[in-house]
């Protein structure tokens, strides 16, 4: 084979940082054995150009590619998808190291690497993801400059160098595009990264889901309002409404996510809040009791909740308006009733009993709740993270055995308790609290915020939120599960994350500084589209018409490639800066021109200045400033002296001439 | 210092009427260690400023009549059987010397001028495969008569360049000649000529030379001099880096001898056309034809355009 067609060996090296830079933010979501495939090629790669090895045979290759195909399908049941595209994308990467022998071969590796890059972002959007895939994609330039060198004798870092200077000439170029290229519609449908990893909330809610969320540190989204931030007991951010109970499990009816048929008259002070939510992969998403859709993105549904029109698979922005003064479906449509007093038709009969014992006591809805939640206060009932098992009837041993719980226990004993006395019930699951960023002012709600509580529907007044944990603790509700758990309890699981440590002050300035530069790019960056884009250029151009565009982009383009031009080529055309005396000096020869005498350039200076003399013998500034000149350009002087000299000669030339 | 060489050049001047700048160019280039030829028509004083130098330097000094039918070992020496001993027996020739006077130099052949190239470049001859060091200080000053005076053999490129400087003395002016007229004749004064340079004084000069500072600003004047004599299409061909570096250290000589420690543009300029007539040629497309070869228009050309700051 020809020597010109053959892989450097530097550019190889930096192909292989490369691809191992663009491999490790996918090692998470990748089986096992792709990475283990990528050091075997890599080091079989390695081990090639050291002569020891030599390149694998066509059948081989052929097992290789039949095998991989079959570790996909094992991996992840499927061959089509996103993920087991990206595997096998990596995977074919790792194998194209030890067939590729020539340059063209190089190209495709390297154009596969960037494609890669790309793909790291269908999963992530962060500011760190973001930051990080800078490396490889600085990595693989770098691979392809290589591949256009002769082979150094030794290492060196210069094509990194110049890669990292092409990248800088690039990134005006990359903002203006960013602000003006359209966000068009997907061409294709990208399938959705599989949501079965994700922690968050589920569509149904049995004992100790919450619990479970409550040691992850996720964030679930971010809200801003526009407003003062309401207090921390009335954030109750509602998600999911779940009315069906099968003696174990809550879930949501069938007919929850239909719209509500008639906007309901929304009365007293609004609170207007965005809300940045993460990934969910779910339809639903969390807003303040009684949401008003101000989006056409969102909708009302049938139990009051906000919906989104699609799944959630990217973050998402939505505005929403919130009426906590006002009621709602204070008429109740009598099917709708019933359903809310649905119960198992066995279990738990020592519930059941207590139940009809209260419901004699009480005759009114309210009095009887309020028996039941002085109840929990007074008896003794634990908050707790680790409650004790439960069995069959698990109500019944709740309320009467153990008495410990998490908010997923008293939520459900509170609503099946009025169920059973024939009050209509439902378990609301969200997120309760937040913590507000000083620095943004926003309110981050984490995952360990979930929660689960009650709505019990009352005659004149409709739904009506209750607590039953914020009888249990108080704490609960006002400052968070930390506060009420204890710093012990509270994450356990998750001895390294940050808002565990949230006594440590500077820990939790730069936890918090952290979020709110996060905040802002999730704002600005990764939610610049849609109207946002539209309303910047708005704001940029007047109105936003093809015109305009075009010559924003072209006009824009073409000053930073300007720009960059004059930087590269600046230096040459403007030639070397001289030195500051050699300016004065020629100032000085001009300012004698003027008077006559025209320095011919081959004379020097100390002859040019006796000649002046010789004509104009009274000039004695001319010998001066001649001698100053001379011994700064010509004498070994340190750096006082030629300070000293230097300022002679401005005043010099100041003065006389 | 600067005392020593000009009493010097005082003294060879007592000789050479009328060529202190000549002399003192002479000076220049034997502290900067250089070989010095003089070229001149006959009886212009060459072999008399040779002479004169060798006596003010103290140096021990030969003479060597070029002629056509010299050869190499005329000039070097000879192995000789010697009957007594049963043994060759190296006989050193005259150029195991000092001051090394090659008179008329281009009046040999080629292979007789080249037998001087290891000499003159390395200060070491080799005879029947054995290497002999000459002594040091070794000068060779060489005349030569112009080349257009019949039967001469012109010195090639090669060897042209291994002279630091090339001089020419020129017509004396009419005080001087005068002078020499109704004085006495300079041959008589020549043995009285007083040594003013002792050998370890020479040393420290030539030591001194190189102390001697050259600014960056000079050296962009000198690097602008060079690539004019390489793009300039005047020119046949450019200054090589040996003819750069020759520029250089005359240069700094000359500084020493005006008694300055470093090197101003008037220096180079000074010795520019002693170091680089000789090794310019003007290119046959650009020449009127009549100074074809000769390089004094070009280094006119140097002085004019090349610009000092």
């Amino acid at each position: 084979m020809a020597e010109i067609n053959k892989i450097p060996r530097h550019c190889l090296g930096w192909l292989l940082a490369a691809q191992l830079a663009l491999i490790i933010p996918h090692l998470g979501r990748l089986p096992l054995w792709v990475g283990g495939a990528w050091i075997i090629c890599a080091g079989w790669r390695v081990l090639v150009h050291q002569g020891r090895w030599s390149l694998p045979g066509r059948w081989f290759k052929v097992a290789l590619v039949i095998l991989c195909m079959l570790g996909i399908r094992a991996s992840y049941g499927m061959v089509v998808g996103l993920e087991p595209t990206v595997a096998l994308l990596i995977a074919s990467s790792s194998f194209k190291l030890i067939e590729a022998t020539s340059r063209r071969e190089a190209y495709l590796l390297l154009f596969l690497g960037f494609f890669v890059a790309l793909t790291e972002f269908l999963f992530e959007q962060g500011l760190g993801t973001v930051l990080y895939m800078a490396l490889p994609v600085l990595l693989l330039s770098t691979a392809l400059i290589a591949l256009h060198q002769e082979e150094p004798l030794r290492f060196s870092w210069q094509p990194l160098r110049s890669a990292a200077a092409i990248s800088a000439q690039a990134l005006p170029m990359m903002l203006l595009l960013f602000l003006v290229f359209p966000r068009f519609a997907p061409l294709w449908q990208v399938p959705m990264p599989g949501a079965n990893a994700r922690t968050g909330m589920s569509d149904q809610l049995s004992p100790g889901d919450i619990a479970n969320l409550s040691q992850s540190d996720g964030l679930a989204f971010r809200a801003a309002f526009t407003g003062a931030v309401p207090a921390q007991h009335d954030l109750y951010w509602r998600g999911l409404v779940l009315d069906e109970f099968d003696g174990r499990t809550w879930r949501a009816n069938d007919f929850s996510d239909m719209p509500v048929r008639s906007a309901p008259a929304l009365t007293g002070r609004a609170i207007d809040y965005e809300v940045y939510l993460e990934p969910t992969y779910r339809r639903w998403l969390y807003a303040l009791q009684v949401p008003q859709s101000v989006e056409a993105k969102t909708q009302i549904t049938i139990d009051y909740r906000l919906l989104a029109k699609d799944i959630v698979t990217d973050k998402f922005f939505y505005r929403a308006r919130a009426y906590p003064q006002s009621a709602f479906e204070i008429k109740i449509d009598p099917r709708m009733r019933d359903h809310q007093l649905l119960l198992p038709a066995a279990g738990n009969p020592r519930t059941r009993e207590w139940a009809k014992q209260l419901r004699d006591r009480f005759a009114d809805d309210a009095l009887l709740i309020d028996f039941v939640l002085k109840n929990f206060r007074t008896q003794n009932f634990f908050y707790t993270l680790k409650p004790p098992l439960l069995g069959a009837d698990s109500i019944d041993q709740f309320l009467f055995d153990t008495r410990r719980g998490f908010c997923e226990h008293y939520a459900s004993s509170f609503v099946f308790l009025l169920r059973a006395a024939g009050v209509p019930a439902r378990v609301v699951v969200g997120y309760q609290g937040g913590e507000v960023n000083p620095l943004t002012g926003t309110v981050l709600v984490h995952q360990f915020d979930a929660h689960a509580w009650a709505e019990a529907w009352l005659p004149e007044r409709g739904w009506v939120r209750f607590d039953p944990t914020a009888a249990v603790a108080p704490l609960r509700i006002e400052n968070g599960l930390e506060g009420a758990v204890g710093a012990q309890e509270f994450l356990a699981s998750n001895t390294f994350s940050a808002s565990r440590y949230r006594q440590i002050e500077w820990l939790n300035t730069l936890r918090m500084r952290l979020d709110a530069t996060n905040y802002a790019w999730t704002r600005w960056v990764v939610n610049y589209q849609g109207d946002t884009q539209t309303n910047v250029l708005k704001g940029l151009l007047g109105e936003v018409s093809a015109p305009r565009m075009a010559l924003l982009m072209v006009g824009g383009g073409g000053v930073i490639i300007f720009i960059v031009a004059i930087l590269l080529w600046g230096k040459n055309l403007l030639g070397p800066r001289l030195p500051v005396e050699q300016r004065l000096y020629r100032v000085f020869c001009e300012r004698l021109a003027k008077r006559g005498y025209v320095r011919p350039a081959g004379m020097a200076p100390g002859d040019y200045g006796k000649w002046v003399l010789q004509q104009q013998p009274d000039w004695r500034a001319v010998s001066e400033i001649t001698a100053c000149f001379e011994t700064l350009q010509y004498r070994r002087l340190n750096k006082q002296q030629h300070h000293q000299l230097l300022t002679k000669l401005r005043r010099l030339l100041r003065k006389r001439f | 210092m600067q005392k020593l060489l000009d009493r010097a050049a005082l003294e060879v001047s007592t000789v050479l009427l009328g060529k202190e700048r000549q002399v003192r160019l002479a000076l220049c280039c034997l502290i900067s260690g250089g070989h010095l030829l003089i070229e001149d028509l006959p009886g212009m004083g060459k072999t008399t400023l040779a002479h004169a130098l060798a006596k003010v330097l103290g140096l021990q000094y030969r003479r060597v009549q070029f002629t056509s039918d010299l050869l190499p070992g005329d000039i070097l020496g000879a192995s000789i059987f010697d009957r007594q001993t049963n043994q060759f027996k190296f006989l050193p020739g005259p150029i195991f010397t000092q001051v090394l006077l090659a008179d008329e130099i281009n009046r040999s052949t080629p292979k007789t001028q080249s037998a001087l190239l290891e000499a003159m470049a390395e200060g070491q001859v080799t005879i029947d495969g054995e290497t002999r060091l000459l002594p040091q200080p070794f000068f060779v000053i060489a005349t030569q008569n112009p080349i257009s005076q019949s039967g001469t053999y012109a010195l090639p490129e090669s060897q042209l360049d291994r002279f630091l400087m090339r001089l020419s003395l020129g017509y004396p002016d009419a005080i001087a000649e005068r002078r020499l007229l109704s004085g006495e004749d300079a041959q008589h004064k020549l043995p009285a000529l007083k040594q003013c340079i002792a050998p370890e004084q020479l040393q420290k000069l030539r030591l001194a030379v190189d102390q001697v500072h050259a600014s960056d600003a000079l050296l962009d004047y000198l690097q602008r001099l060079i690539h004019y004599t390489r793009s300039e299409p005047g020119f046949a061909f450019g200054l090589s880096p040996r003819g750069a570096l020759a520029l250089l250290r005359s240069a700094k000589a000359w500084a020493l001898l005006n008694g300055r420690g470093h090197v101003v543009p008037e220096d180079v300029q000074a010795v520019l056309p002693a170091v680089v007539e000789h090794r310019v040629h003007a290119s046959i497309h650009h020449t009127g034809s009549d100074h074809a070869g000769d390089g004094s228009a070009l280094v006119d050309q140097l002085l004019r355009k090349v610009a000092v700051v």
